[in-house]
């Protein structure tokens, strides 16, 4: 087994205890808790960045040259903004409905190790930047819903005069609501930039972007987020209805990966 | 001193006596000092805490007995003598921390889990250190409550969830805000019921709120009392959609705020989430309220039954905060115990060691013909007798008394020490 492969384990292990301590945090909340989850957290990542460093520097490129290489590289955004978000606005609970996504992708990714990579020499600094920001926005979604939930359960639990430990537990629904805005605005300007990228890197590849079912379902979760953007940003809607929105958004998101899985199309076929 | 456990707790509360006798034997702060220090001069009690609070006057003192302590309260008309008997409660040694250690975590309060007695036993401590009536005793006694009230506190949910109305109010605008500074509040009418609510957010830090009533003379009254802005009902139109947390208490025997009234406010807010806290009885926000996006409503039944729930989690642990205070109890017991034993220690020695050089005296003053060489040597045959005849006391004293805190008493009568 490569090194790499080695680490993406332990980052694996890294998440999966994590996301035991942050489960643990819901049902008896303490400040150890916490601590304890955000640094497993940090120890994985810090593994997870050895490992595509060292894809990189045994390649000469950057990695995403294979599904598993593309998946690790989304992982790796995903406890990014996780841990961004923790150190500006920390919020309680959120490892709790967040690491299990983010161990279970971690799975995946280990799962796939040792999966053979397309010839990227030629690729151009476009490319990357498409695929980099594309990534980036669909990690923002994701974290965008696991907080969007976390708002309607509390929501649904201040509605219904709940008491009990998980309404303790969780945050307010207005830094909720509030954070879930900001982490979705974030993912559509990065989808916007990437799906921008790659009008253009279709364009000039294969001459008919609209042929690429990714650039179209692309064009679908950014419609979505449009959507969402524009109704918070006027207000229109706010709380509930922008909350299942989000929901709504990375559930097309996580479709746009699972066709991705199983019919590549021409510029994208190295991801089947 | 006695040579029986001599640490007495002895006092009045919310459960023993009424207010008017709580009243009547409350010491002021100020005269704390100079309670303490009568005590200590006129009453012969060696070392003494005063705690004193609105629920509760108690005595935590190292004295022979409670008699000073009687002496001083009829004495000093606190209380009659027939008062003193039904009215006071006395507890000694084990008792008496065991009571102390249930105070401090709040378990004897009344409203069990509060956070205040902590804070205000630490003052009647810290005010007993300055003055000078604590000594080694009470210092171990007062540390080791403080570290149970910590564990009992850590350990078990006595003091989660909020137990009063006004705190269930602020804690479910915790829920919906998160930090309340800045937050605008608007309170409409001028019922009683929602003051305590007022003064709970605005020690939160929120804005000073609008005050709502039928009259704006009424509304400037209110307001004046919370720096705050008075507001004319027939404007609250213009008002509602300023605020973030709405207080209404009247005595309005309709719904004042209702669904349209509502929408109409979160169009202005642009949806920003509202919460609503109906103290009034009958109610006086529509229930169908609730069900609009980002508006939150509450009324007392619902805030009370909430308290409620909170105050019967606390007493459901009840059992596991004994059972910590009792570990602890007997484990100060012991080290006060120990630190007894040191003491007596050294009384059995120096008691013995003066009758040694009296007997030597007596017998070299009538022995005149000795050497220096004999007198050392009955120096040394007496403090070797004197050795062998202490050996087993001391032996018992420090294999038993840690154990057996009856023990180190027999000794200290036996050999008549601290007499």
């Amino acid at each position: 087994m490569l090194v790499d492969h080695g680490l993406m384990f332990t980052t694996l292990g890294g998440y999966a205890l994590a996301t035991v301590w942050s489960e643990l945090g819901v049902v008896a909340p303490n400040r150890f808790r916490t601590w304890v989850s955000t640094v497993l957290v940090a120890l994985g990542m810090v593994a997870h960045t050895i490992a595509l460093s060292i894809i990189a520097a045994r390649t000469g490129r950057l990695p995403m040259a294979n599904l598993y290489e593309v998946l690790s590289l989304f992982l790796w955004f995903a406890v990014a903004l996780f841990l961004a978000l923790q150190l500006w606005r920390p919020l309680r609970a959120v490892g709790a409905f967040y690491l299990p996504l983010v161990t279970a992708v971690a799975a995946g990714v280990a799962a796939l190790a040792g999966q053979s990579a397309i010839d990227t020499r030629g690729r151009s600094i476009i490319v990357v930047i498409h695929g980099g920001t594309a990534l980036l926005g669909f990690a923002a979604f994701a974290l965008a819903a696991a907080v969007a939930v976390m708002f309607l359960i509390q929501d649904g639990l201040l509605k219904r005069h709940s008491t009990g430990r998980l309404g303790a537990a969780l945050s307010s629904v207005s830094q909720l609501e509030g954070l879930t805005y900001v982490i979705v605005g974030f993912g559509f300007i990065s989808l916007t930039i990437s799906l921008g990228l790659g009008i253009y890197i279709a364009g000039q590849t294969v001459g008919e972007w609209a042929t690429q079912h990714t650039a179209l379902l692309s064009i679908a979760t950014w419609l979505v987020f449009a959507v969402l953007f524009h109704v918070r940003l006027t207000s229109a809607w706010r709380g509930r209805k922008a909350a299942w929105l989000t929901v709504v958004g990375f559930a097309v998101v996580a479709a746009v990966f699972a066709v991705l899985l199983f019919t590549a199309d021409t510029l994208h076929g190295f991801l089947g | 001193m006695h040579p029986e456990s001599d640490l007495i707790a002895i006092g009045v509360n919310h459960k023993s006596a009424p207010v008017e006798v709580r009243e009547r034997m409350a010491i002021p702060l100020g005269q704390v000092p100079s309670v303490l220090r009568t005590l200590r001069s006129e009453y012969d009690v060696g070392e003494a805490v005063v705690l004193s609070t609105c629920n509760r006057v108690e005595f935590h003192v190292i004295a022979e007995s409670p008699d000073p302590l009687r002496r001083f309260l009829v004495e000093r008309q606190f209380l009659a003598p027939k008062q003193f008997e039904e009215l006071v409660y006395i507890h000694r040694g084990l008792d008496a921390i065991r009571h102390l250690f249930a105070v401090v975590s709040s378990i004897d309060s009344m409203v069990v889990g509060e956070t205040e007695i902590l804070g205000q036993v630490k003052r009647a401590y810290q005010m007993a250190s300055e003055v000078g009536t604590i000594a080694s005793r009470l210092h171990i006694l007062f540390q080791e409550a403080f570290r149970t009230a910590g564990q009992v506190r850590s350990r078990t949910h006595i003091a989660h969830g909020r137990v009063s109305v006004s705190s269930v109010a602020v804690e479910l605008a915790e829920k919906v805000f998160g930090e309340l500074e800045s937050r605008s509040v608007l309170v409409i009418g001028t019922g009683e019921t929602a003051t305590g609510a007022v003064k709970a957010l605005l020690a939160r830090g929120v804005r000073a709120p609008y005050i709502a009533s039928r009259t704006l003379e009424r509304a400037s009254e209110i307001a004046a009392l919370y720096d705050g802005c008075p507001v004319v009902l027939s404007e609250l139109d213009a008002t509602l959609p300023k605020a973030d947390i709405v207080l209404v208490s009247t005595g309005a025997p309709h719904y004042l705020l209702g669904p349209e009234d509502l929408q109409r406010a979160m169009r202005l807010r642009r949806n920003a989430p509202l919460l609503i806290i109906d103290i009034s009885v009958p109610r006086n926000v529509d229930p169908a309220v609730n069900k609009l996006d980002n508006v939150y409503l509450s009324n007392i039944d619902e805030l009370q039954e909430i308290a409620a729930q909170n105050l019967t989690k606390r007493q459901l642990d009840l059992d596991q905060c004994w059972t910590i205070i009792d570990k602890a109890s007997l484990r100060c017991y012991t080290r006060m115990h120990s630190l007894a034993l040191g003491g007596a220690v050294v009384d059995l020695r120096s008691a013995f060691d003066r009758v040694r050089e009296q007997e030597l005296d007596r017998l070299f003053k009538n022995l005149d013909g000795l050497d220096e060489g004999q007198r050392r040597d009955i120096e040394r045959m007496a403090e070797r007798l004197q050795n062998r005849l202490l050996h087993g006391p001391l032996s018992a004293l420090r294999k038993k008394a840690g154990r057996d805190v009856h023990f180190l008493a027999a000794v200290k009568r036996l050999f008549g020490l601290g007499e």
